[in-house]
């Protein structure tokens, strides 16, 4: 318990998504929640800025900071590096949480419908950004993952005729395709305010796969890892 | 009953897969104090993080309290610093300073990072050393940086925590910091390092910096001619078992 505490403690003084990141998901969800009052915009539109915050904001980059030595301090208390890798994660999505679920009230308020926020496709939509980004950014620089993943989408819009719209096809097509399961990696935010639950499971399986499968394997290899100084010789 | 707090026994430390301590064995009751001393890029950071157990041995043991580390760090309370550079830069120093022990040891409010090198290297200090009791305290090159004050305050506090039973274990390259503070020495001249005792090397236990100097470049000149005899290859049995 007093491990769970320090590690709240810590994270609370040394947060790993920066200040301008969460006030930039704050004002995501002023504006949005803004336009779903006076009926401008649905759920999922107003989601998908926040979708894309979340990948940069998952993107937190683990590995650089304790390489820095950020964490001795936790690691002085007997913390696990997997237990500290946990921490870190959780404490990497929750501002992006903690918009996402006040989107999801405001649209109950506003509309007095089912929130796009709490559909089973905004959530895979949610759990894939926030695992995939976490674990490519554990041996990477901050944000890394998250221009991967922007590098990608573009490249995607770009070699795939009609872009967007075909990617939107793919994935909700009855029919699993490669396409398809490239689009809930590229594309997530078409997953927003949809029932997954319609979806083949060969379209969603392997981004759900590679989502989980990361988060276990970066944690696997980095809770083993030696934790050198940088500067150490 | 000898109360021994950390006991290390043929360790070999290695960063990338390269040796930078081999063989070293030796044990830190309470209330003593091991000095570390090397060149800069002689492993002695990798040394004191091994003994942490941040770093797993290439081979031989580290064994804090009768555990190893890391699980023995939850029983043993431990404190640890690298220096300033490993504080996140972008925290401001006093939340960072009520991690200790939930106490303000600084009131500043700026980012670490907009300190100046003393203060930072001291906030680190004070934060690491919050914590009360101390079982193991491993500082490495702690006094870098401090001014005056801060060097007077930490050799004050590391006095304190010693007389309360604390084992510590410091580094530097500097030998003149080591100097009169230490029981025990360990010299990062070879592959094999060097342990001496204070009592060895003065009559009284208080080495002075003259002294220390003399036994270091003995034992440098040593581990040059060991190596040279042995074609390159390090030879064993250089260190000194208690």
């Amino acid at each position: 318990m007093a491990t769970l505490v320090f590690l709240a403690a810590f994270f609370r003084a040394a947060p790993p998504v920066t200040r301008p990141m969460v006030l930039c998901l704050w004002a995501t969800v002023a504006l949005g929640g803004a336009a779903l009052a006076a009926g401008l915009a649905g759920g999922a539109t107003v989601l998908t800025p926040l979708l894309v915050l979340q990948i940069f904001a998952a993107s937190s980059g683990f590995g650089l900071a304790m390489r820095r030595g950020h964490y001795d301090l936790v690691l002085t208390r007997g913390v696990s590096v997997t237990g500290l890798m946990g921490a870190h994660w959780l404490a990497s999505i929750l501002p992006g949480l903690g918009a996402w679920l006040a989107v999801a009230v405001i649209e109950r308020l506003a509309s007095h419908t089912q929130p796009a926020a709490l559909t089973s496709g905004s959530a895979l939509a949610f759990l894939l950004a926030s695992s995939f980004p976490w674990a490519l950014t554990t041996p990477l620089p901050r944000f890394a993952a998250a221009i991967g993943w922007l590098v990608l989408l573009v490249t995607s819009l770009a070699i795939v005729p009609s872009g967007q719209l075909h990617l939107l096809d793919a994935l909700h097509a009855q029919r699993p395709s490669p396409l398809g399961a490239l689009a809930v990696m590229a594309y997530p935010m078409g997953l927003l305010g949809t029932d997954a639950g319609h979806l083949p499971a060969g379209t969603i399986s392997p981004g759900l796969a590679c989502a989980l499968l990361s988060m276990v394997g970066a944690i696997a290899w980095k809770g083993r890892a030696e934790v050198p100084l940088e500067t150490a010789a | 009953m000898i109360d021994v707090v950390l006991s290390v026994r043929q360790l070999s430390a290695q960063r990338s897969r390269r040796l930078v301590a081999q063989a070293v064995s030796f044990d830190l009751r309470a209330g003593q104090v091991l000095g570390v001393v090397g060149a800069n890029g002689s492993g002695k950071t990798t040394l004191l993080r091994t003994l942490v157990g941040f770093v797993s041995p290439a081979s031989g043991e580290v064994r804090i309290d009768g555990r190893l580390p890391p699980a023995a760090l939850r029983v043993a309370p431990t404190a640890y610093f690298a220096g300033e550079s490993t504080l996140p830069g972008f925290v401001r120093a006093s939340a960072w300073g009520s991690l200790g022990t939930g106490e303000v040891v600084m009131t500043d409010r700026r980012r670490i990072r907009a300190l100046s090198r003393s203060t930072r290297q001291l906030l680190g200090l004070r934060t690491a050393l919050g914590r009360h009791p101390l079982r193991l305290i491993v500082l490495d090159e702690p006094w870098e940086g401090l001014d005056p004050d801060a060097t007077r305050w930490l050799s004050a506090t590391l006095e304190a925590k010693r007389d309360r039973g604390a084992a510590i274990v410091l580094s530097s390259h500097r030998l003149h910091d080591l100097a009169g503070v230490c029981d025990k020495y360990l010299f990062l001249t070879g592959a094999v390092p060097t342990l001496v005792r204070a009592h060895d090397l003065a009559r009284s236990g208080i080495v002075s910096a003259e002294q220390l100097i003399d036994a270091f470049d003995r034992a440098r000149d040593q581990a040059t001619t060991v190596i040279a005899l042995s074609d390159g290859r390090p030879a064993p049995g250089h260190a000194l078992d208690e």
